[in-house]
């Protein structure tokens, strides 16, 4: 390219030129085929890599409902709890520095006095807890979130928490049988909580968002979030007040007459709402393990004794009912007597023969009569009835493990069994069943399955259940016969006097029988009285039975306790007292 | 330099008696200058970049902010829920019941009722009444 030959040669500026271009070219170029790749084929999974880094997906859990009673008052609530987790390899690093900056403490030893005012422990036990080279060591257990915040404080390295959520009931043991409890992963275990586990939870949402380094939203990132749904409030029926007075009562009798266990149960009997559910020694829904397996439930559902002579009440109704007697029909009652089919019954005090009207059997409670009574029935009949009435059938009130109790068909009766069931053995019910036959009596013969729902309260709107459809099963005449018969059992003559209530004019019937022991035998005596209030206007049907109490008869154990419950109730409820002194049926047919 | 010939200047021609006529011209208008209008794009982009960035930064404090208050706000709803807690268990009825018996309280005995038609106290409280006349 050099023209001049004799010229020096300098180079070729533009050959020079063209390899710099090359070269530039070329770095252009695979600059240019990074960039590409980058931005254009590996460009989307890159950004998505990073966005994946930056975002965060939380779950927001989603609160369990709660659970209140009729007016409200929370009976079972869940709060937030922090569960206190140690790193113990990272507690040898801490430094213990005063104001100055000056180290005053090192390690576990430094790290246990501080922790050890706020957590009440032994410094040198919870020392000995933040020692070793677990990772993670739950230090406590649902501690407050005043608690965990006082232990941040302190900026211990290694010491963190997690959030978790605990469920608490403020009145202890009051509804305890009732309310159940959870496990430790948050599903109910026992009671309401247990058979309403799906109306409690909630649906946990979850929340995305992309967070700096600092844990601070990244106002312009993608994010992106799912509501909780938290879950529904039951409202039960129980009135607190009520369930707590009806526990005291039951509590103090079943100790008063070192019974094995005792329940009482209110329902009201227009609605069938069950307004107390008490069993005695009730479990602790806050500390279930404390109380022995076989009281952590409730007795006045699971368990089945024999209805002994309330039982009599249904022979009778069902007597009145078939026109077979009136109130006043005259019936024979010997002490002993023996059936054509060589059965022997006796009445439970020896006495002369004498003659009983209908009422007066009852509120004698007279063995001998009331099989008088119900021969003049079939068996069949008087099944009909015990099945319309309820018996051998579970109420459906929602609790676990509720037993149907033993009413064996009919066709299946023996020569003794026929004429025993007519005073309540034989077979057997739950408390709440039986009381359940009263509160039909009082709601003018129209049965009403017992509820404890009253409704649920889902995301701020509160829904009540429909009410159950009555079914008449007696009619109101032979209801409101029965009633005044009844209350013949509280008044002079009667053996449930300990009932009657000042200013209240009340209906019931007392109850004794053998019951299952729980080794197949039927040594254990029930001791029962079931009645209703006020008697002229019932509002309210109150069962109580006592397990092998020391005294047996359910007139001296039983009904004292339904007049300590019934009382407490009426005046709760704000039930007017009886104007109206009661018109009685004679006992004997000469007194009329 | 001295090795080479001096060259002198053409002649200049002797100046003729031909002027030409000077006459005043306008001044040509002064061009216009760029200046305020790079001023001014200038102005416009950086005042773009620099709201744009003070936005940014507005809305990453205000993420900062919404960060403490979130963290306020679960502290104080916890504080919430541990005083409610709290109050509930005041207010169960057994705890209510041992409360009242520390104070020296007594649970009432039976139902006491006022008769309209006279006046007088029945039950229980009939004899508070008496006792107290």
């Amino acid at each position: 390219m050099s023209r001049g030959s004799g010229a020096t040669s300098v180079g070729s500026p533009v050959r020079r030129q063209n390899v710099l271009l090359t070269l530039i070219l070329i770095v252009v170029l695979l600059f240019g085929v990074r960039l590409v790749y980058v931005q254009a084929i590996a460009g989307p999974a890159l950004a998505q890599s990073a966005r994946e880094e930056r975002t965060h997906t939380q779950t927001i859990p989603a609160p369990r409902g709660d659970v209140v009673d009729s007016n409200g008052t929370v009976l079972a609530t869940s709060v937030n709890t922090y569960d206190v987790i140690v790193d113990q390899r990272q507690i040898p690093d801490f430094e213990e520095r005063d104001d100055d900056g000056e180290v005053t403490g090192r390690g576990a030893v430094a790290a246990a006095r501080l922790l050890a005012p706020i957590l009440d422990r032994d410094p040198a036990v919870l020392g000995a807890e933040l020692v070793g080279d677990n990772g993670y060591h739950r230090l406590v257990r649902n501690a407050t979130p005043e608690t965990w915040q006082a232990i941040a404080a302190l900026g211990i390295n290694g010491i963190t928490a997690e959030r978790t959520s605990q469920r608490v009931y403020p009145n202890d043991n009051t509804a305890g049988n009732i309310l159940g409890w959870v496990n430790a992963e948050g599903n109910g275990a026992a009671g309401i909580e247990s058979t309403l586990n799906d109306r409690l939870l909630g649906t946990p949402g979850s929340s995305e968002v992309e967070i700096g380094a600092r844990g601070q939203v990244i106002p312009t990132g993608q994010q992106h979030s799912t509501r909780a749904v938290p879950g529904c409030d039951v409202h039960l029926s129980i009135d607190t007040d009520l369930q707590w007075h009806a526990q005291q009562v039951i509590d103090d009798s079943v100790d008063k007459w070192s019974a094995e266990w005792g329940a009482v149960v209110v329902i009201e009997v227009e609605t069938g709402r069950v307004l107390a559910l008490a069993d005695s020694d009730a479990v602790d829904p806050n500390d279930p393990m404390a109380t022995p397996e076989q009281g952590r439930g409730a007795r006045s559902v699971q368990h089945a004794y024999d209805p002994g002579s309330t039982g009599k009440v249904l022979t009778v109704l069902s007597a009145l009912e078939e026109g077979v007697v009136t109130p006043t029909s005259p019936i024979e009652n010997p002490y002993r007597h023996t059936m054509p089919n060589g059965q022997t019954f006796t009445d439970h005090t020896e006495h002369p023969d004498q003659v009983l009207t209908t009422t007066g059997v009852l509120a004698e409670s007279a063995n001998t009569s009331t099989v008088l009574i119900g021969d003049q029935m079939s068996n069949e009949t008087r099944y009909e009835y015990m099945r319309a009435m309820g018996w051998g059938e579970r109420t459906g009130l929602g609790l676990p493990g509720e037993t149907p109790g033993i009413l064996h068909h009919y066709s299946d009766w023996d020569g003794r069994t026929q004429y025993v069931t007519m005073f309540g053995q034989s077979v057997n019910v739950n408390l709440l069943a039986n009381t359940r036959v009263f509160a039909t009596i009082a709601n003018q013969g129209m049965s009403l399955p017992p509820r404890i729902v009253d409704g649920y309260t889902c995301d701020g709107d509160y829904e009540p259940l429909d009410p159950p459809v009555p079914e008449q099963v007696v009619s109101p005449e032979s209801s409101e016969q029965m009633i005044r018969m009844l209350e013949s059992t509280v008044h002079e003559g009667g053996t449930g006097v300990n009932a009657a209530i000042d200013g209240y004019r009340v209906a019931g019937k007392t109850g004794t029988a053998e019951t299952a022991d729980g080794r197949g035998g039927l040594t254990h005596r029930a001791a029962s009285f079931v009645g209703i209030a006020p008697a002229e206007d019932p509002e309210i049907a109150v069962g109580v039975v006592v397990v092998q109490p020391s005294g047996i008869y359910g007139s001296l154990v039983a009904a004292p306790v339904f007049h300590d419950v019934t009382e407490f109730s009426l005046q709760h409820l704000g039930v007017p007292p009886s104007t109206e002194e009661p018109d009685l049926f004679p006992l004997r047919p000469e007194d009329s | 330099m001295s090795a080479q010939p001096v060259r002198t200047a053409p002649a200049r021609p002797a100046p003729s008696s031909w002027r030409p006529r000077l006459q005043v011209v306008r001044a040509p208008a002064n061009q216009r200058s760029l200046l305020p209008f790079a001023a001014l794009c200038l102005t416009i982009l950086v005042g773009a970049m620099l709201g744009a960035l003070m936005l940014n930064t507005a809305m990453a404090a205000t993420a900062y902010e919404m960060r403490e208050q979130r963290i306020d706000l679960a502290r104080l709803s916890e504080h919430q829920q541990v005083l409610a807690h709290q109050a509930e268990q005041i207010a169960a009825p057994g705890a209510l019941a041992d409360a009242a018996l520390e104070l020296g309280m007594e649970p009432g005995e039976g139902t006491s009722y006022l008769l309209l038609e006279d006046g007088m106290i029945a039950g229980p409280a009939a004899e508070l009444s008496e006792s107290d006349q």
